[in-house]
């Protein structure tokens, strides 16, 4: 039983998930707020003999009711599980992020406010008298440096004292208030009962129902004079620029005489000037995404190459099992199937890893949101905002890696949205089988051509796909405007960021490891023939006798399968066309496409001797529109929270993916 | 004189007089600082762009379009 249970509260970029997992090391939980689509963060950590429950809240701008993650927040900070809530602000930015603590003063709940990023702050040349504010506060203010050992220490202490009476003082607010609004606001607060609501204080409210926010209403619902107090406020215009006002109003006061500072010039950067600028800072983003896809793949290759050795085992493995007189068909089952799967599992995990180290390095530093500033004009005709680009980005190399970035994205709508259309971003495997075949078939023009359509299809693809989910996925009212901090460069905090990387390399290789495993044992025993040789396997009569209906598509039963072996990993299309047209066990073939090459001559002869050119173009078009691996496909889930909505756009992909083999096959048909 | 914010040239500095718009944008756009009365600096308005502007020690890039829903006035 915890001594005490604390949650963490602050805008984006206010250090707070920084601070949260340095507090908490491993002992962290990720769940679901009940009801709700938003990551719950929580953990545990202990200093002496106390132990600590603490719950990292969704980073938001404000305690408005605008998305579900603050609706979560100020829920949570309500419901009294909390014991004390930590407010974290930004000291190189002191007044505009010091809003989340005046968004917070009149909740009812003891309170303490961080100073973060002191050492920032000092560099600018700022000093704040950190106990004058706290004096003014009536609450404990403490300075912070994230990389200081100090820090974390002079917390532990605060925390060892007893903070039921910490409550802030909101005392010079509720007159900024009285004085804007008059006697719209003593009316409505005498209205209200004297200690509020809850932990809602009636100035909090008050401030809340000028905002028009619908959930405060809720909140008053209860209250005799609720109909009065609501036709009060409802005359009121402007709310949120006028309490906004106050709120700053406010700031300043508690500030004020206790910051000096130097003026700061706010003039970019060299680097700014070049990163921001419209054609430089154009080549610069796509410089440096490419630079990072390149990275991630580097710092993922041990694994991949370990992943990519694995299937080398399968045949000396297999061979001393049948020595023993283990059956076949076991032997089948773990050499070739469960092998390959714990092959291309740790090969994913390896890319994983690196573009979470990547990507989150220049998260860290800074740059994102200047990719994000730079790419908000193509998101937009996509029905999302510049910070979408990142799932886009992260899928160039693979998809669960894009996926999982979408987390950046505020709101669920456009976080499932961003990951629906980040599906038609092909990964670095699909890549491989697309340029492979297509050479093949078409020499190394034709594969060009073949990519350029490609390409303009997938553009085409990604706005049929805006325009189909778009309605359903993003309200009207979520669908804001890019609204973005492009905060001061930062240097990378080096073991966060490994550590990060490999909690998600963990958390891919656990979700994914059993569905694979389970998809490939089945694929394994579809293909087995006792005899060896393919024409007695389930997979090929049952692939023979629908293949009328699959050349429809323009797919073979070879290519078919390949196309559904391909939701297995993207690799593992390679390995079936192989097995297919050599008639050997799909099975190894599958495992060892991921290490070795393609034993080119003989497939080659047997595959264009087998498939027309048409046929062969819409195999391309199929199995690069086809939906993300079951890998990718399991992450989806986990990120969207919804297994519904994941499944959903599967299928759609899957429809999308045969409709255009459909058109490309027959439209190939008229020109050969 | 009123101008919008939209309207305003690199390098130029004032003051936010009002902000309109509907009341989720006005509650996301004075979360951030952009508050009647607050003094800011036009950083970039490049077409196709989000502009970016300097306000409260803050560097912020705000869609175009929300632009044209902040009036300012010259300091």
């Amino acid at each position: 039983m915890a001594d005490m249970s604390i949650a963490l509260l602050g805008q984006p970029n206010s250090g707070k998930s920084t601070l949260y997992n340095r507090l908490t090391g491993s002992h962290q939980h990720v769940g679901n707020w009940p009801g709700k689509t938003v990551e719950k963060n929580e953990g545990t950590f202990t200093h002496g003999s106390h132990t600590y429950n603490i719950t990292d809240l969704p980073g938001t701008y404000s305690l408005a009711a605008n998305s579900d993650e603050e609706i979560v927040t100020r829920d949570f900070i309500a419901s009294g599980s909390a014991d004390l809530i930590i407010i974290m602000s930004d000291a190189s930015q002191l007044e505009r992020s010091l809003f989340m603590l005046a968004d917070y003063a009149g909740i009812n709940v003891p309170c303490m406010l961080i100073l973060n990023m002191m050492d920032v702050s000092k560099e600018m040349g700022r000093q704040i008298d950190t106990d004058k504010i706290s004096k003014r506060l009536g609450i404990p203010v403490l300075p912070f440096t994230a990389s200081d050992k100090n820090s974390y220490e002079a917390l532990y202490d605060i925390l060892e004292k007893d903070c039921s009476s910490w409550h802030l003082d909101a005392g010079g607010l509720e007159q900024a208030y009285a004085d804007a609004f008059g006697s719209t606001y003593s009316k409505a607060v005498s209205l209200m009962p004297e200690g509020g609501i809850g932990v809602y204080s009636p100035a909090w409210l008050f401030s809340k129902l000028a905002e028009g926010d619908e959930v405060a209403k809720n909140i008053i619902g209860g209250c005799e004079n609720k109909d009065e107090i609501i036709k009060i406020v409802s005359g009121i215009e402007n709310g949120a620029p006028r309490t906004g006002n106050c709120k700053f109003t406010w700031i300043e006061s508690i500030i004020g005489g206790a910051v000096t500072e130097k003026k700061g010039s706010s003039a970019l950067s060299k680097f700014d000037r070049l990163a921001t600028s419209k054609v430089g800072g154009t080549i610069l983003a796509v410089a440096i995404a490419l630079g990072a896809f390149i990275g991630s793949v580097i710092l993922g290759y041990p694994l991949m190459a370990l992943g990519g050795a694995l299937p080398a085992l399968g045949q000396p493995l297999a061979e001393k099992l049948l020595e023993e007189g283990a059956h076949p068909l076991l032997v089948s089952i773990l050499c070739e199937g469960i092998l390959t799967a714990v092959a291309f599992t740790i090969m994913m995990c390896g890319y994983i890893f690196g573009a979470t180290f990547v990507f989150g390095l220049i998260e860290d530093v800074g740059y994102m949101a200047r990719i994000s500033y730079i790419f908000d004009g193509a998101m937009k005709k996509l029905g999302l905002h510049g910070k979408a680009v990142m799932p886009f980005l992260v899928s160039f190399g693979c998809n669960i890696g894009g996926a999982t970035s979408s987390r950046v994205l505020d709101n669920w709508g456009q976080r499932v949205m961003a990951i629906a259309l980040s599906w038609v971003v092909p990964c670095a495997s699909t890549w491989g089988v697309v340029g492979l075949i297509a050479t093949l078939f078409f020499g190394p023009a034709g594969a060009a051509l073949t990519i350029l359509g490609l390409l303009a299809v997938s553009v085409l693809h990604l706005i049929i796909t805006s325009k189909v989910f778009g309605k359903s996925l993003i309200k009207e009212s979520d669908r804001t405007g890019l609204i973005m901090e492009l905060p001061p460069y930062h240097k990378p905090k080096w073991g966060s960021l490994l550590s990060l990387s490999l909690t998600r390399m963990a958390e891919a290789f656990k979700r994914a490891i059993a569905i694979v495993t389970i998809v490939s044992v089945v694929i394994c025993l579809l293909s087995y023939s006792s005899t060896g040789n393919i024409h007695d396997s389930i997979i090929y009569k049952a692939g023979s006798a629908i293949e009328p209906v699959t050349l429809f598509f323009g797919l073979r039963w070879q290519t078919f399968t390949a196309w559904i072996a391909s939701w297995m990993g993207k690799e593992g299309s390679l390995g079936a066309i192989a097995a297919l047209f050599n008639e050997s066990s799909v099975m190894t073939a599958i495992a060892q496409s991921s290490s070795a090459p393609l034993d080119n001559n003989i497939v080659s002869a047997a595959l264009s001797a087998t498939l027309s050119k048409p046929e062969a173009l819409a195999f391309v078009f199929a199995f690069y529109f086809n939906m993300p691996c079951l890998m990718a496909l399991s992450a989806s889930v986990h990120e969207t929270h919804s297994l519904k909505w994941t499944l959903k756009i599967a299928g759609y992909y899957v429809c999308m993916s045969l409709l255009i083999s459909c058109i490309v096959y027959h439209l190939a048909l008229l020109i050969w | 004189m009123i101008m919008k914010l939209s309207d305003i040239k690199p390098g130029g500095k004032g003051r936010i007089t009002a902000v309109t718009g509907d009341a989720a944008f006005q509650r996301r756009i004075t979360a951030v600082g952009m508050t009647p009365g607050s003094t800011f600096e036009v950083i970039r308005r490049e077409k196709g762009f989000p502009m970016l502007i300097s306000i409260r020690n803050t560097l912020l890039a705000v869609n175009s379009e929300d632009c044209k829903q902040i009036e300012t006035e010259a300091e």
